[in-house]
């Protein structure tokens, strides 16, 4: 009995160290070529036979003497129109006669083929079978002559992709209403038709090695920090795992500061917002599966902009981003501030608001902590319940569930009223970044337990850690809260508050590492002078 | 963590536990020598705005003993919340009391822990114990000590009488040259209307007029309202007031004159070894009031008669200044203008060499009074409505 089960723990433990040992492939052991179609055709069909919705057509070159061929795709990914008029047609129907020889032998039939038979834009040849496996898994089509050692592969992609609608979570007024959608080719359209400059590069990537997820990584050359892109390419393909399912599992592996709730690494899904972004230097992936895209690199400050601000008057730009600012310390501190006031500091709220505070909590048994704490827990089961509820119940019922819970946990005697707005102000605050939520939340507690147990001084320490938390991050060599800390004056035009465009000359220095100029000077719109020839009316 | 929930950390005053003081009342209990502490602390629960509008907000506690302290720990034996200083407003000191000290007695509220400097001192006079003033209904406001406060705060519309704060109170004791002052909170009785629906023929009121002097920290005399109006003239305190003048037009009418600016400067001068002071004040105000008829017309009558009006004003103000300075020379002995402090400021080494006998010097020195009376409008557009028959 104990000899039984020793075994099966060494089993065990010599199983987890093979695992580890193993070096993970992107793609499975390659598998060879062979001239005879046949053969390969009994090997590709062992490879992706086993499912229903693989197509394997054979037929023949009508010529002096058929020869076989076989194309091979998966239905549902393939416009099977072009492939019955541009592919199978022309290969049944027609092929040069100056192929072959007089002997009927085809010297260089792929040639033929490719160059004067497949009237189709995308194609390539390949030896390789691990990368035909792989196109035909993407959607292109493969074919395979008789007696040749390549094959060709052709891009006929026609799957039912999204339309190019406005994302749900980045709602603008102004702005192009345009959104990502899943399919990576249409993706990397859509930011080709913001800029139309051929320094913008496209380099591609597989990862993911049970998925082979296409990840694109864009940037403009000259613009962009080629470390930056050095250390993104470097990162990524150093990813190794089973499924890159969106580009979240991706940012995931590879951003700085893993455990930190601050995000080091962007994203959006609109492509005007990744454009003026690529266009002050930063690199973007794009994932093919999801339409959020990722920006790198990613610093605190750009949590507080949103890419609508850039389309309004600088006034309102700036008056909301400090709104936002001013919201993101509200929903942090708020519930803090409430503890730490009522309890440690009674002689800083005047004497009628501390009555009326006091009057309200007669009758409740908990402490201000407890009361936060449960208000918290509430509030948040009530955001999460509407998130899951079908659109148009869900904003209804949080809302209200929201009023009706809060106004009867204090007439039940619960909570006190004051609790409840505190809370509400909270919340509703909390909703205004949506990127920092992580942050929201974690910080809040942990400002929630300092206040209560130490006061102002306790909420003093709290953002004595925020700050120097944030001062020690990092976004890809980039410090994370510049230009606040280090000090880049330039850049704060552009920071909290929104400088009028004809300002903003140069690029920001914390992305590109040096100074670039990206407009003129003296661009501010000015009324035409009056030394016009003609008369003045 | 569990202690978070349960017992809390120390220092921490949930608002269910707190009892803000809001008005403090100190006597002496003459049968027995010791501290009467009087506390006005608020019922937090009246003051809710879902319900409990019929009890008051007020409850008031008394306890004595031997020093303040022990006095404010023997009233924790009859009140079932803890005190908080924080919001006191008002602290109302007994005459026998301030006879013998006011510093001793606030000593333990002066050590900075909860006591705000802002704090009114006010001083009963004999006859009317400290905790009769914080019983008194307050008229509009709902809270009694708000109510003191804000008879007291309004001073500066009538300028018949002044207090200090526990701060001002301190810094004036404390330094050489001027002495204190604190304010008299009287109490009346007033007929009751039946449209107030008071009970009872009479209420009682509180009605603020007339300073406690002190020197050396002990109460030494009072002063009525006249004589008050004159030390808040020397002491540039009139912020607004009424001054009444017989008309010039009509002998047995008056006008009224409403205080817009005044500025007030006291100047030490010596001669040898002559020191005098010359008082100067500034006044501005306008003509609101005339109950004479009589209609003047043309500007340069206008300006006439106002400036008639103008030099009897400033004799008023002269008598009024003359007076309460012959008051605190002769009578009290208590240099409460702040002369020593004048001349400290503009002769300092002289002040350091006499300051040891300014108690002695001050009774003898010799002033002057310099008024200076502007009006500078009048409030009515041509002259006054004449009833036609």
């Amino acid at each position: 009995m104990f000899h039984e089960t020793k075994e099966y723990f060494l089993n065990l433990f010599k199983e987890k160290k093979k695992m580890r040992k193993e070096k993970l492939n992107h793609v499975e052991e390659t598998h060879t070529f062979h001239k005879n179609i046949e053969v390969n055709l009994t090997n590709l069909k062992g490879i992706l036979g086993k499912s229903d919705d693989v197509v394997f057509r054979e037929f023949q070159i009508s010529v002096h003497n058929p020869i076989k061929v076989f194309i091979c795709f998966i239905n549902g990914l393939v416009n099977t129109e072009v492939i019955n008029e541009f592919i199978v047609k022309p290969l049944m129907a027609y092929l040069p006669h100056d192929t072959y020889d007089n002997d009927g032998i085809y010297p260089n039939l792929i040639k033929a083929v490719k160059d004067h038979t497949l009237s189709v834009a995308d194609l390539k040849e390949t030896q390789s079978m691990n990368q035909v496996i792989n196109a035909v898994l993407s959607g292109e089509t493969a074919l395979f002559i008789d007696g040749n050692q390549s094959a060709i592969l052709i891009s006929v992609q026609g799957f039912e992709s999204r339309s190019v609608e406005e994302p749900a979570t980045e709602t603008t007024v102004r702005g192009p209403r345009e959104g990502f959608v899943e399919n990576i080719q249409v993706n990397t359209a859509l930011i080709r038709r913001k800029i139309k400059n051929p320094n913008l590069i496209f380099e591609k990537l597989t990862l993911g090695k049970k998925t082979s997820t296409s990840i694109g990584i864009v940037y403009i050359d000259g613009i962009a920090n080629p470390k930056i892109i050095q250390e993104v390419k470097h990162r990524l393909t150093q990813i190794d795992t089973d499924s890159i399912l969106g580009s979240g599992y991706a940012e995931q592996f590879i951003k700085d500061h893993p455990l930190s709730p601050f995000p080091t690494i962007g994203n959006s899904e609109k492509p005007d917002s990744i454009a003026g972004k690529l266009l002050e230097g930063k690199v973007a992936i794009i994932c093919d599966g999801t339409p959020v895209v990722l920006i790198i690199p990613y610093l605190f400050i750009e949590s507080l902009k949103s890419v609508e601000d850039y389309y309004t008057d600088f006034f309102l730009a700036s008056f909301r981003r400090i709104v936002r600012t001013f919201a993101f310390f509200a929903t942090i501190v708020t519930p803090a501030l409430y503890v730490a006031v009522t309890t440690y500091h009674p002689g800083m709220i005047p004497t009628i608001l501390l009555v009326t505070m006091a009057a309200s909590h007669e009758g409740t048994p908990f402490t201000s902590f407890l009361e936060a704490i449960i208000m918290g827990i509430t509030f948040e089961l009530i955001t999460e319940a509407g998130i899951k509820m079908p659109r148009p119940i869900g904003q209804a019922v949080s809302i209200v569930g929201a009023l009706v819970i809060g106004q009867a946990a204090v007439q039940a005697g619960i909570v006190s009223s004051p609790m409840v707005i505190v809370m509400a102000f909270t919340g509703i605050s909390s909703f205004i970044i949506p990127p920092l939520n992580t942050v929201i939340i974690l910080f809040r507690l942990i400002f929630l337990i300092l206040g209560a147990s130490l006061g102002l001084y306790g909420i003093l320490i709290g953002f004595f850690i925020l700050f120097t938390h944030l001062c020690s991050l990092r976004s890809f060599g980039t410090p994370y809260f510049a230009p606040i800390a280090p000090m880049i004056w330039k850049e704060l035009k552009d920071s909290v508050i929104r400088a009028p465009l004809w300002l903003l000359k140069s690029r920001p220095q914390s992305i590109t590492w040096k100074h670039t100029q990206r407009q003129g000077s003296s661009l501010k719109p000015e009324p035409p002078t009056s030394n016009q020839d003609g008369e003045e009316r | 963590m569990c202690t978070l929930f349960l017992v809390g950390c120390w220092d921490r005053k949930e608002l269910r536990e707190i009892g803000p003081i809001v008005a403090i009342g100190l006597d002496k209990d003459l049968n027995t020598g010791k501290i009467l502490f009087t506390a006005q602390v608020i019922r937090v629960g009246a003051l809710s705005k879902e319900g409990g509008t019929q009890e008051s907000p007020i409850e008031i506690v008394s306890s004595s003993g031997n020093t303040l302290f022990e006095a404010i720990r023997n009233s924790t034996e009859k009140l079932d919340r803890k005190n908080l200083y924080f919001h006191t407003k008002v602290i109302v000191i007994g005459e026998a009391l301030a006879k013998e000290g006011v510093m001793p007695i606030l000593d333990t509220f002066t050590r900075g822990k909860e006591m705000r400097g802002y704090v009114w001192l006010a001083v009963t006079q004999e006859g009317v114990q400290a905790r009769e003033i914080l019983g008194v209904k307050s008229k509009i406001e709902r809270i009694q000590a708000a109510y003191l406060k804000h008879v007291i705060e309004n001073k500066e519309f009538h300028a018949g009488a002044n207090t200090s704060d526990l701060l001002t109170y301190y810094i004036k004791s404390l330094e050489s040259g001027i002495e204190p002052t604190i304010g008299v909170l009287k109490v009346i009785e007033e007929r009751n209307f039946p449209v107030e629906n008071k009970l009872g023929k009479t209420t009682k009121q509180v009605k603020f007029s007339g300073v406690a002097a002190f020197k050396d920290d002990k109460l030494i005399g009072f002063l009525n309202k006249k004589e008050t109006q004159g030390l808040n003239w020397i002491i540039g305190e009139v912020k607004s007031k009424a001054i009444i003048l017989p008309s010039l037009i009509k002998k047995d009418k008056l006008i009224s004159i409403e205080v817009i600016r005044t500025t007030s400067h006291i100047e030490p001068k010596i001669k040898g070894n002559n020191i005098s002071f010359s008082i100067n004040v500034t006044q501005e105000g306008s003509l609101v009031e005339q109950q004479s008829m009589n209609n003047i017309i043309e500007p340069k009558e206008i300006v006439d008669y106002l400036k008639k009006v103008e030099r009897k004003n400033e004799e008023l103000i002269k008598k009024e200044i003359k007076t309460v300075v012959n008051k605190a020379q002769k009578k009290l002995k208590s240099d409460i203008f702040g002369f020593g402090d004048a001349l400290n400021k503009k002769y300092p080494q002289k002040w350091d060499k006499i300051q040891d006998r300014w108690d002695k010097l001050f009774p003898k020195i010799d002033y002057e009074v310099n008024v200076n009376v502007k009006i500078i409008r009048t409030d009515f557009k041509k002259g006054t409505f004449q009833p036609k028959d």
